[in-house]
């Protein structure tokens, strides 16, 4: 499975770090698709599609984090340790930096808050779609759609991290 | 009369104390807010140098895109201006700074013909425009006090659309900057296009400045060029332009608050001891009065006792002054 050669990885909000430490495996969905980085992976810059990205931790375990939307920046030859990440860099030089806007970890998600969310955004898509569709207005994207599709993606994404959780134990 | 004199001082005292109280209680209550409003700029700074990271790189990937976000334009003949005060006053010359060096920003646009733009976040700023008659496209108000990520976007959405559509050709911001507890400065910088993160190193040499592009790591001479970009260096930049922009904002109004906490407390600690002087003052002016009244009262019972005395033609010729009070 995960690769034994652990590199740096951090997960940054505007808020907090959400995660830091060593990795030997981060999944996650850019604008081009899904990738998976593992330890010397070519540098990149990239977008952050709403998802959830997967870390996978060198002593076993995958953190599951709920992100929606950002960046993400892959570097060589980052010396070990120059971040506050500071422990267990691994040797390979290698540093995955997420920035995303709004992210939470999978544990700290309240699933039932975020189904009451998706309850409450799956009807409001629809009626909103479908009236602008009737109407005919469909090149004008509607704020409140917007809104709304942005809201279920969130509770979506929230719950596939949250409930993912709950599975993978083992 | 000189009874009621003293009355009124004492009156006046009284409210005093309670003003001290307030003060005081403002002055409390702002210093143990700094050290939250402090530790959130900290926390917000590995975002920051991480989009300035990224930022660099891409432009460095796609310089001729990066052209118009990067830099100072050439020519500018429209700017939006976003002004970045408190909601509340009683901080001293907090607010007042801000407005100064933003209508020094405007007037200059102005002798040199820029149109601008403006945009204000803090209820007073809407009061101060308004009463100058200046038109606010925008104002934003209600996160001074504790402003969240979700607020920063939601300014940034407001300001930066312009910009994004080519309207304008430049976004600066006036704020607070937070150097250390000892030292805020107002500042009027560019927003948009981003500063260079290149030669913003040599234009602010402060080092440890908290959460701003001068921070960028020096890494800017490592990267030797084949990274990958996913979506293209063009089209991400797009996208990274105004997110970068936003966090700086945010950075921005983090600082602001950091700042109105700390103008706050120093005005209202000024406050609270020039309130004790004021009590010292009048004590004193009150206990002379009081004083003045009791010896004035003397006087007049000893001058009435001698002049009943008197009265009784029992006079010894002597000025034996004999007084049992």
């Amino acid at each position: 499975m995960a690769d034994d050669n652990p590199f740096q990885i951090e997960l940054v909000t505007p808020e907090r770090i959400l995660l830091t430490g060593s990795a030997s495996e981060v999944i996650l969905r850019t604008g081009e698709g899904d990738v998976t980085f593992l330890a010397g992976h070519t540098p990149l810059v990239g977008t952050v599609e709403p998802g959830v990205v997967r870390v996978a931790r060198p002593e076993g375990g995958v953190v599951k984090v709920a992100v929606h939307g950002g960046f993400v920046q892959v570097e060589q030859d980052v010396p070990a340790g120059s971040d506050a990440a500071g422990e267990g860099a691994g040797a390979s030089g290698t540093r995955v930096t997420v920035l995303a806007g709004v992210a939470e970890l999978a544990e700290e998600i309240d699933t039932e808050r975020a189904r009451v969310a998706l309850e409450g955004a799956e009807p409001r898509v629809a009626e909103l779609g479908g009236s602008a569709r009737s109407s005919g207005e469909g090149d004008e994207p509607d704020a409140e759609l917007v809104e709304a599709e942005a809201a279920l993606r969130r509770a979506q994404v929230r719950l596939e991290a949250s409930e993912a959780t709950g599975t993978a134990g083992a | 009369m000189a009874g009621g004199q003293e009355r009124i001082l004492r009156r006046r005292i009284k409210s005093i104390t309670s003003t001290q109280k307030i003060t005081r209680a403002m002055e409390l209550i702002a210093a143990s807010q700094i050290v939250r409003a402090q530790s959130r700029i900290v926390a917000s700074r590995p975002y920051l140098q991480g989009m300035t990271r990224i930022v660099l790189e891409t432009a460095l990937g796609d310089p001729v895109a990066a052209g118009r976000l990067l830099g100072t334009p050439e020519t500018i003949s429209k700017v939006a201006v976003l002004s970045v005060v408190a909601d509340r006053g009683l901080c001293g010359g907090y607010n007042t700074s801000v407005f100064r060096a933003t209508e020094r920003l405007l007037a200059a646009d102005e002798a040199s013909g820029v149109e601008f733009r403006l945009f204000t976040v803090g209820k007073k700023a809407q009061g101060y425009f308004r009463f100058r008659g200046q038109p606010v496209e925008r104002s934003f108000t209600g996160m001074s006090e504790r402003p969240s990520f979700a607020n920063a976007r939601e300014v940034a959405a407001a300001v930066l659309a312009p910009f994004v559509n080519g309207e304008v050709d430049q976004v600066m911001i006036v704020s607070t900057r937070f150097l250390s507890a000892g030292s805020q400065r107002v500042e009027a910088r560019q927003l948009l296009p981003l500063v260079d993160p290149r030669d913003a190193e040599q234009r602010a040499p402060h080092e440890d400045e908290p959460g701003s592009w001068s921070t960028a790591p020096e890494d800017g001479d490592r990267k030797s060029g084949y990274t990958e970009f996913e979506p293209d260096a063009a089209i991400l930049l797009e996208t990274l332009g105004p997110r970068a922009a936003e966090t700086e904002i945010f950075a921005a109004l983090l600082q602001a608050t950091a700042s109105e906490l700390t103008a706050r407390q120093r005005a209202m600690a000024a406050a609270t001891d020039n309130a004790g002087e004021l009590i010292k003052k009048y004590s004193r002016i009150m206990n002379r009065a009081r004083q003045d009244t009791i010896t004035t009262e003397i006087m007049e019972i000893v001058s009435g006792a001698e002049a009943l005395r008197a009265g009784t033609g029992d006079d010894q010729g002597g000025l034996v002054i004999e007084t049992r009070v």
